[in-house]
């Protein structure tokens, strides 16, 4: 059985992975409104390993809980849920943002 | 040391806090530390030195560090998954 700060842990992980790749898609963005679009794409791509890292995390937390592991769910990792939902729908939505911007930048070349 | 910890909604960043705080504890210094979110910087940030932001606020540095004129520093994301409280105050130390 899993005691309270090893599940603490494992919601930090899920969040700071989440939050890392949340801020980095913003940063993404901002690099695009701007016309940084190389440093963009870098950052996005930085930005989905994020996201993917905090999936991990979340998916071992699953794997435990599918192993009678996790005794209990509080609401901190719910809130870990939270973060790691928003992240990853940010960091999509921020890559057609980017797209947008590219599209109105250089036009239309697809 | 008085230190604002800025996240998005101010909970993960409490649990940050109170591993900072066992941790200046355990080396006698003075230090003191409250988290908000980012909805609440503004009503507290005089009354501190310096600020650090959780990684999911990243993107916000430029915007508070205008905005309160504090030093303003990014916890970095492994150190704040694992509550690295030593590797913080370093970087906190560069800052001021």
């Amino acid at each position: 059985m899993l005691d309270n700060e090893k599940l603490e842990d494992q919601g930090m992980l899920i969040i700071s992975n989440a939050g890392a790749g949340r801020g980095m898609a913003f940063e993404a963005l901002a690099d695009a409104k701007k016309g940084g679009f190389t440093e963009a794409e870098e950052k996005m791509r930085r930005a989905e390993k994020y996201i993917h890292d905090s999936h991990a995390a979340h998916s071992e937390l699953l794997k435990m809980d599918s192993h009678g592991e996790v005794e209990y769910v509080d609401l901190f990792l719910s809130h870990a849920q939270d973060h790691v939902m928003s992240a990853a729908l940010a960091v999509e939505l921020i890559g057609e943002l980017i797209d947008l911007h590219k599209i109105m930048k250089e036009g239309n070349t697809k | 040391m008085k230190l604002l910890l800025i996240c998005a909604g101010g909970a993960s960043t409490s649990i940050l806090m109170k591993k900072m705080k066992k941790y200046a504890d355990s080396k006698d210094m003075d230090f003191d530390v409250i988290a908000v979110g980012l909805s609440g910087y503004e009503d507290v940030y005089k009354d501190y030195d310096i600020i650090m932001l959780g990684p999911q606020v990243s993107y916000k540095k430029d915007i508070i560090k205008e905005a309160t004129g504090k030093p303003v520093g990014i916890v970095a994301q492994l150190d704040y998954a694992l509550g690295n409280a030593e590797n913080i105050f370093k970087q906190m130390e560069q800052l001021t």
